[in-house]
């Protein structure tokens, strides 16, 4: 930004705000709903013991497996979001919790779920007048989510990231459950095709892997680090990760 | 505009601009060059910094940010002469080539052993990982690291 500004590449931003100073750093739970203020940093979601709970553990796996600690300590989840770039983590993590995301404006605030938020390359669905405030996550019995990333180093960007949001019903049966995928479009997609094809199953591993299968049907964006045909191949294995962990997860919760 | 730091647990009062970062507020107003800057895009951590006990990137945090907080650099490890022991065991072992990223993992392991005195491996690893050496002297900086977490003081040795 300073190298830009030296440069005169902001010389069309009339004003630029800080809005670090709105108190908007904060993780607090309000009867069944969890809710993280915008400019709250990795480092502070990962500390937070409210998000230290099986069905909502991706938030904070994904916070801190984000590194360096520079970034963790930065770097905030509304950041992340409000960015849009495909290829960060914490995107699909709150894609496959189906957080509600909300905004503000002069004009009041209004809620945007996590499904219509991302639109395209550093595209969401936020206005020029509004801001992030809050991404607001749902309490859910017998449910687990988990986080899974593939990168070249565990520092870098990923190659492709999953994340996995399951419910068990009091059959052991996977009730329902979310599941989404980064760094394989402009945005961070929904993998409908792997909810469908286990939802309602046995919550085993051989269910899981063949469900996990469908993920290979996307035709990933390549990247100078992998091309399609790779991501084809190690789709199926994150989405499978995450699931498993995910399940596990329900399970410790439902006990 | 004026803002009010500790800077290295002295108060200070310095003016800037809105779009000065810390890092240059640093380097070009106190003339306290040393901490680096490098790629000024937060990739490379040269210029990392201790803000309120965290460390972070100078480069990408505007000064005015550093208002009411407490900042640390290199030039505060070392106290009425005497080395921090990470620089003594830096010097001991020899961790540093051409020095460039120097500050930067000092800093960076100060926050990390003022936090958790006893990492693991893997966490010593983690809190380096946002600087890069590309002399590749990391085996040194691992070395040096963990013998202040030992309590290693090898005695100077004798001409």
């Amino acid at each position: 930004m300073y190298e830009l500004a030296n440069e005169g590449g902001l010389s069309d931003v009339e004003r630029l705000i800080d809005i670090t100073g709105l108190g908007l750093n904060y993780v607090r739970v309000k009867g069944e709903s969890i809710q993280i203020g915008a400019a709250t940093t990795f480092a502070e979601v990962g500390a937070s013991p409210d998000l230290a709970k099986a069905d909502v553990l991706a938030i904070s796996e994904t916070a801190k497996k984000i590194t360096p600690p520079q970034v963790r300590n930065l770097g905030t989840v509304g950041g992340a979001l409000c960015s849009g770039i495909p290829f960060y983590d914490m995107p699909t993590s709150v894609l496959a919790l189906g957080a509600r995301i909300k905004v503000t404006s002069p004009d009041g605030e209004r809620v945007i779920e996590s499904d219509e938020f991302f639109v395209d390359y550093f595209v969401t669905a936020i206005s020029q007048d509004e801001i992030l405030t809050e991404i607001e996550l749902k309490k859910r019995p017998n449910t687990g989510s988990a986080f899974a990333k593939l990168g070249r180093l565990s520092a870098d960007f990923a190659v492709v990231n999953a994340a996995a949001t399951t419910t068990l019903g009091s059959n052991g049966k996977v009730e329902d459950l979310r599941v989404a995928m980064g760094a394989v479009a402009s945005t961070p997609i929904r993998l409908k095709s792997v909810e469908d094809a286990l939802r309602g199953k046995e919550a085993s591993r051989d269910a899981v892997v063949n469900a996990s299968k469908a993920a290979a049907e996307i035709e990933a964006t390549p990247s100078v680090h992998a091309s399609t045909a790779y991501k084809k191949k190690v789709m199926p294995v994150m989405v499978r990760d995450a699931l498993l962990s995910s399940i596990e997860r329900a399970r410790g919760r439902s006990n | 505009m004026r803002i009010k730091l500790r800077l290295n647990g002295e108060e200070r009062e310095v003016d800037v601009e809105a779009y000065t970062s810390l890092a240059d507020m640093l380097r070009d107003t106190l003339g306290m060059t040393g901490t680096k800057r490098g790629c000024d895009s937060g990739g490379c951590g040269m210029c990392s910094v201790i803000l309120d006990g965290k460390v972070i990137y100078s480069c990408m945090t505007p000064a005015w940010r550093a208002e009411g907080r407490s900042v640390e650099t290199v030039e505060g490890l070392e106290k009425d002469g005497r080395l921090h022991p990470l620089q003594a065991a830096f010097v001991r072992n020899s961790a540093a080539q051409c020095g460039y990223c120097t500050s930067g993992i000092l800093m960076a392991s100060k926050a990390l052993l003022d936090k958790n005195p006893r990492p693991t491996e893997g966490e010593i690893r983690d809190g380096l990982c946002g600087v890069m050496c590309r002399c590749t002297g990391y085996t040194q900086y691992l070395k040096s690291i963990r013998e202040v977490i030992d309590g290693v003081e090898r005695a100077p040795s004798a001409k």
